[in-house]
């Protein structure tokens, strides 16, 4: 029940990314609130399920949007395994880690979107 | 660690299929379903973007009631020159022979979202293929330019805004009489600025932009927005200015799409 939750959270999170984009551009930069609620899932849950909620929440957005299809739930993936990756080189309850985490999740959602519609546009 | 690899395969199958299919149908069926969550969280978003900046402006409310209070007086004197401005923009009309009443048919849509594409940001609105609009139709509200449609799907349609990065659109900046061509270009999806105007165009802050109309894309005499500032220096071949548009995304609640 609990997996059925965090995974309609995440979808609505998704929707919330698309429909708030205007408010949520820093720097010219629209933060993927996606990616942080995904980075903070895979600290509750195991990675498998963490890729599901990744998934799903990239089609959600790859629906709503123009983009290529599949392009975001790619991009959500790479982000998670990035996410993981830090985590289990370091230890969950160093908050640097975690830092680094997010950061590393950030920085690979926008460079696998950014980079992939300049190469297939 | 298999699953993932699993999905990571379907979602570069999918991305390949894309480029063969388009995936109208799961879109259509998909966005028929989450756009209604999409227009109420941009809803919600907007309310609450206006409460918090209400909260936020709370401590500087007394310095705005002085302020506004000598705006007032600033206001008043204003609207005496009002008659003399109203003669003079009526001639300005006149001269440009663009700005009138426009007959073209439109279609009314309502804003429900924007749609991060990476680089730059598309507007999302509730009307598509099935109202009539096509990609490269233009958008307006009242007569000032919104952007160009460039997807449309059954139900839905995603514009770009003339602040996105990506946008370029061909204008005149009007001076007096005289009339300099430019460019007009989104900046980090939130600025605009107009470029490859001659040195020697005088053109001052306030200035009027509208459409040119060069390059067929964009329909000439839509009004675009006034000359905020010039940004480059008098060295440089050609001037950089700063555009405040004519509009503002956040109070944006409907917009019109020329079908015609």
């Amino acid at each position: 029940m609990a997996n059925y939750l965090i995974a309609l959270a995440l979808v609505l999170v998704s929707i919330a990314q698309v429909a708030w984009a205007n408010f949520l551009v820093i720097g010219g930069v629209i933060v993927p609130i996606s990616v942080i609620g995904l980075w903070v899932v895979t600290y509750k849950s195991e990675f498998t399920n963490v890729a599901v909620y990744a998934f799903l929440s990239g089609l959600t957005i790859d629906i709503l949007s123009a983009d290529v299809f599949g392009l975001r739930s790619l991009a959500l993936l790479l982000s998670v395994g990035g996410i993981s990756l830090i985590n289990n080189r370091f230890d969950k309850s160093n908050l640097l880690a975690k830092v680094m985490a997010l950061v590393v999740g950030l920085v690979i959602y926008q460079l696998v979107v950014v980079s992939i519609s300049l190469i297939l546009k | 660690m298999k699953r993932y690899y699993t999905l990571l395969f379907i979602s570069i199958l999918f991305m390949t299929a894309s480029r063969v299919f388009s995936f109208d149908g799961i879109r259509s069926l998909g966005q028929s379903v989450l756009s209604p969550i999409s227009f109420g969280l941009y809803r919600i978003g907007l309310a609450t973007s206006g409460v918090v900046d209400f909260a936020v402006s709370i401590p500087s409310v007394y310095q705005d009631n002085n302020a506004l209070g000598e705006k007032v007086i600033s206001l008043e004197e204003q609207l005496i020159d009002l008659q003399s401005t109203k003669e003079e923009n009526s001639i300005l009309r006149q001269q440009l022979n663009v700005l009138g009443d426009r007959d073209e048919k439109t279609v009314l849509a309502s804003v429900i979202g924007l749609n991060d594409q990476g680089r730059s940001v598309l507007v999302v609105i509730n009307e598509g293929k099935r109202s009539g609009i096509n990609i490269g139709q233009i958008v307006v509200n009242g007569g000032r330019l919104i952007g160009r449609v460039v997807e449309a799907n059954a139900n839905n349609a995603f514009v770009l805004p003339i602040f996105a990065v990506g946008s370029k659109v061909p204008v005149q900046v009007i001076h007096g009489e005289q009339k300099a061509i430019g460019l007009i270009e989104g900046e980090f999806n939130s600025k605009i600025v107009i470029s490859d105007i001659l040195q020697e165009s005088e053109i001052n802050a306030g200035d009027l932009v509208i459409t040119s109309g060069e390059g067929g894309v964009y329909p000439s005499g839509l009004y675009v927005g006034r000359v905020g500032g010039i940004l480059s220096s008098d060295s440089e071949i050609f001037k950089r200015l700063r555009l405040v548009p004519s509009w503002e995304f956040a109070g944006m609640h409907t917009v019109f799409v020329i079908v015609d």
